[in-house]
């Protein structure tokens, strides 16, 4: 049956000598890709991970993370991305939440994130590149020089999962979105048919693995037999290195958030480079200013550009192919649903309305959150005989049934296409050195966060302190940038801190809630970046 | 002497986490001390203080990775700008 684990041995029936994945260095075809995934899913399963045990990739983008996403699919196991660039408490969160029973990744990342010494695990096998022979670590690259025979992939149903992404839950306990093989191949199937991809076609790699855009390179390019350009972690933070390698690579299709387009279309040099190749520009995660979204146009008039929505839950859901020119100061509707998909939109009162929350059902639903049967009931709920996915985002419907993105029902945020729980950040920022209560926010004119604070009796803020309290505990999007002093924070009629207000504050960039202000600031530029 | 400059300035202003000691040979990307925000704060920096001129194809892994390849990038741009 085809699953998840069975789209290499496809593709390499059809194409075995056909490029397959370009990574920094060194690049295969199908026929490579298979077999070294393979090994990795023959050694797995001989150190003793089971279908359904949960297995960490723990990579920057490159071949390898290719390879070790398929040999856990492979061994029908199921696949936890972790952020190698996260600070290894936060990876060490997820690896407990998700019980894995192993880890595999580059030698950077293992060594950072050092999964043997984590409490709690029963760890089966841990694989990097260059691990010696005296350690329990085993060696990745001698697994796939070692070759062996092709073992079959394992047979898994389509309700079995496939792979858990994890973000961070409004408690600060991360949250598991548990996809199957079928929800999976229902979202490739559609993005292959939507975009039109096939066997000419040259994907950008560039979302991170434990961001679920890449499942549009993992399964999406596979199925059509759409060669993966891997696109690494510094190509994302200098647009020019990362045009120079889509032009190099003749990539046609990128995917990924507006921050980062932004980025390319302003410091990426694009008038120097000949991207011919390039068809389509996939982006989601946030809005796409009307101006940001006409310079996109006017640098890359020959590319098609849609805007993709949908939370990581339902992966996508609807989209809206953008025609230009567009409005300066005009907003981007999110569009229609795709194939087999429904919407509703539905008000306080679970009555369907013209606007209010989104609700969504269709083959590309997660199953759950893992092991989290709370959560999941009170996000999938049963209306008509039919499994709804509450998206907690607003929207509202036009006369010609096209969906606009009209803000949260919660605290949750998107900062660069990432959710981010505020209470969550509050409560980490709230126990920094000195600090006794914080509330964060965004600032819109540069897209990071900032945080006001009222600092323990007697305190003063030492700024380095909780700056290095806050890197060892939150990802880079997640850390404030500024932080404003104050004696005391406005609150509600019942005595609690009015953090709406505060956040309002931080919007119109005049956090000034007390007389006695004292803003201690890092200069930032004007530059929006992601 | 720019390289102790561009290291203060990046521990106090841009690096993620302040209390991590920096040298020429520190990676600043793969230690996630700089991320792409930081990147444009350096670039600003070495136009506003420095007065060179910073081309955006000159804003590469190859110049920027560490404070070492930035001394030597704006060692360079001193000699073709004057």
């Amino acid at each position: 049956m085809q699953s998840l684990a069975t789209l290499l041995d496809t593709a390499c029936d059809a194409s075995p000598a056909s490029e397959a994945v370009v990574g920094l260095e060194a690049r295969t075809d199908w026929a490579g890709w298979l077999t070294a995934s393979a090994a990795i899913a023959s050694r797995l399963a001989d150190a003793g991970v089971a279908p359904g045990d949960r297995v960490a990739v723990a990579c920057l983008k490159d071949l390898q993370s290719y390879v070790a996403v398929h040999a856990i699919l492979r061994a029908g196991a199921v696949v936890v991305p972790i952020d190698p660039l996260a600070p290894a408490a936060v990876a060490h969160d997820v690896l407990i939440d998700a019980a894995v029973s192993a880890v595999v990744g580059d030698a950077r990342t293992i060594d950072a994130i050092d999964p043997w010494n984590v409490d709690g695990l029963d760890l089966r096998a841990v694989m990097r590149p260059g691990a010696s022979s005296e350690d329990r670590t085993l060696d990745w690259d001698g697994i796939i020089a070692g070759g062996g025979p092709i073992a079959s992939p394992a047979d898994v149903d389509l309700d079995d999962p496939a792979y858990i992404i994890y973000t961070s839950g409004s408690t600060g306990r991360p949250k598991g979105i548990v996809h199957t093989h079928g929800s999976a191949l229902a979202y490739a199937e559609r993005a292959v048919a939507t975009y039109g991809l096939d066997e000419h076609d040259r994907v950008a790699g560039i979302p991170p693995l434990h961001f679920d855009q890449s499942t549009f390179e993992l399964y999406a390019a596979p199925l059509a037999r759409a060669a993966v350009v891997a696109v690494s972690e510094a190509q994302v933070r200098f647009p020019a290195t990362f045009t120079q390698w889509s032009a190099d690579e003749r990539i046609t299709v990128w995917y990924s958030v507006p921050s980062l387009f932004r980025q390319l279309v302003e410091r990426g040099g694009l008038e120097e480079r000949d991207l011919g190749s390039l068809r389509h520009v996939l982006y989601g995660g946030e809005p796409y200013p009307g101006g940001a979204l006409a310079d996109l146009h006017d640098a890359l008039p020959h590319v098609t550009v849609t805007n993709v929505y949908g939370p990581a839950e339902v992966n996508e859901c609807t989209n809206h192919r953008v025609s230009f020119p567009v409005e300066v100061s005009g907003e981007t509707p999110i569009g229609r649903p795709w194939h087999g998909v429904d919407v509703l939109v539905v008000d306080d009162d679970g009555a369907e309305a013209p606007e209010g929350e989104l609700w969504v059902a269709g083959p590309t639903m997660m199953r759950e959150y893992w092991q989290r049967p709370d959560l999941t009931a009170r996000s999938i709920v049963e209306r008509s005989g039919r499994r709804w996915y509450r998206t907690g985002d607003l929207v509202s419907v036009d006369d010609d049934g096209v969906l606009w993105f009209r803000g949260r029902r919660d605290n949750q945020i998107k900062l660069r296409g990432v959710r981010l729980e505020l209470e969550a950040i509050e409560g980490v920022v709230g126990d920094a050195p000195g600090i006794a209560e914080a509330v964060v926010g965004p600032d819109p004119t540069n897209g990071h966060l900032e945080a006001v604070v009222m600092l323990r009796d007697g305190d003063e803020l030492d700024l380095t302190a909780v700056r290095h309290f806050c890197a060892e505990r939150l990802a880079a999007v997640a850390t404030p940038r500024r932080f404003h002093v104050r004696d005391r924070l406005p609150s509600t009629p019942s005595g609690k801190i009015d953090r709406t207000s505060v956040r309002s504050m931080l919007k119109a960039d005049e956090p000034e809630c007390a007389a006695d202000e004292d803003t201690v600031q890092r200069p930032h530029p004007q530059e929006h970046v992601s | 002497m720019i390289g102790d400059q561009l290291i203060a300035m990046i521990t106090a202003e841009v690096s993620l986490d302040p209390s991590h000691e920096i040298t020429l040979e520190t990676d600043l990307l793969l230690t996630g001390l700089v991320d792409s925000l930081g990147v444009v704060q350096i670039v600003g920096w070495i136009e506003d203080e420095l007065g060179l001129e910073v081309d955006p194809l000159d804003v590469v892994l190859d110049n920027f990775q560490t404070v070492g390849q930035m001394v030597a990038y704006v060692e360079r741009q001193r000699v073709a700008q004057s």
